[in-house]
């Protein structure tokens, strides 16, 4: 798989009084360095990743939700961050579109480099053609 | 049925906190304060590279003041000194930190101003109750004159 980095926290230069007892959400927020935790079994490690997902998504939607500025809100950290997690974040941000449409579409192009949205559909077509997108890649039921 | 209060909203813009705002209408993501204040609520206005954004071709970037400016320019409005209300003349108020258009609202036939929160909801206020560190200040106020004597928006 891309971009997966498989190397031991001492290279990552975690130190050393921090490597016990931590769990793979406190390593992605806190080391920025650490794209990928490897070595987990594939269902924690999507666990994982949707819990982060779902706390960056609260997070970013209380912050945001006053901001007429969608350059504000795609420089909010938690959505960089989602964007940050790369591909295998995919089908939580698809379901999080079908069940919560939001300003996912920057996430999902910069994410994809697609946009399977027309020139000058609305808010709600341009959603409808990233869903139908999502379905026919296999990233949404 | 639109909520009463918005708790959040009260804490980022406190002076709503006097209590003589009101909620008019549920929360909805699909338009933003710029599409409420030219009267359309399928879009929401901003210049982003990816289709089911609006911008207005030619119109300087939505991060600036410059460009919320040549938005109501192109919609007949023109500034004015003057943010009372006249019977023959549809205002906008436009709220900015430097040169950050931050939010807009228009007035009502009724003299109050109505603007959309963000993603959130509509509401009604006095100008004054959105100014602050959120929205910073009102710093430019426009007007068109009314088409045959009647107002575009209301």
């Amino acid at each position: 798989m891309e971009n997966v980095i498989k190397t031991d926290l001492s290279e990552l230069n975690v130190p050393e009084e921090h490597r016990h007892g931590l769990y793979a959400n406190d390593l992605l927020v806190n080391f920025p360095q650490i794209e990928r935790i490897v070595g987990q079994a594939p269902e924690e490690e999507f666990d994982n990743l949707q819990n982060e997902f779902h706390s960056l998504v609260k997070k970013w939607r209380k912050d945001t939700q006053h901001f007429s500025s969608v350059t504000k809100m795609v420089r909010h950290p938690a959505y960089r961050r989602i964007i940050d997690m790369g591909i295998d974040v995919l089908p939580c941000l698809f379901n999080e579109l079908n069940r919560h449409p939001d300003h996912w579409l920057v996430a999902l192009n910069a994410i994809t480099g697609e946009d399977p949205a027309a020139e000058n559909s609305t808010f709600d077509e341009a959603v409808q053609a990233w869903l139908a997108w999502g379905r026919g890649k296999g990233y949404l039921q | 049925m639109a909520e009463e209060r918005d708790l959040e909203l009260e804490d980022v813009c406190p002076n709503l906190k006097k209590l003589s705002y009101k909620i008019t209408s549920p929360l909805d993501h699909r338009y933003n304060c710029i599409a409420f204040a030219v009267g359309d609520l399928t879009h929401f206005w901003y210049d982003v590279n990816v289709n089911g954004y609006y911008w207005p071709p030619g119109v300087p970037s939505a991060d600036t003041l410059i460009g919320w400016t040549k938005v109501f320019e192109i919609h007949g409005y023109v500034e004015t000194g003057d943010r009372d209300l006249e019977p023959d003349y549809e205002k906008i108020a436009i709220y900015a930190s430097s040169d950050t258009a931050e939010h807009v609202a228009r007035q009502k036939a009724s003299g109050i101003w109505t603007s959309k929160i963000g993603k959130s909801v509509d509401i009604e206020h006095t100008l004054e109750e959105l100014e602050g560190d959120f929205y910073g200040k009102v710093v430019k106020v426009m007007k068109r004159k009314c088409l045959d004597g009647r107002r575009v928006l209301e």
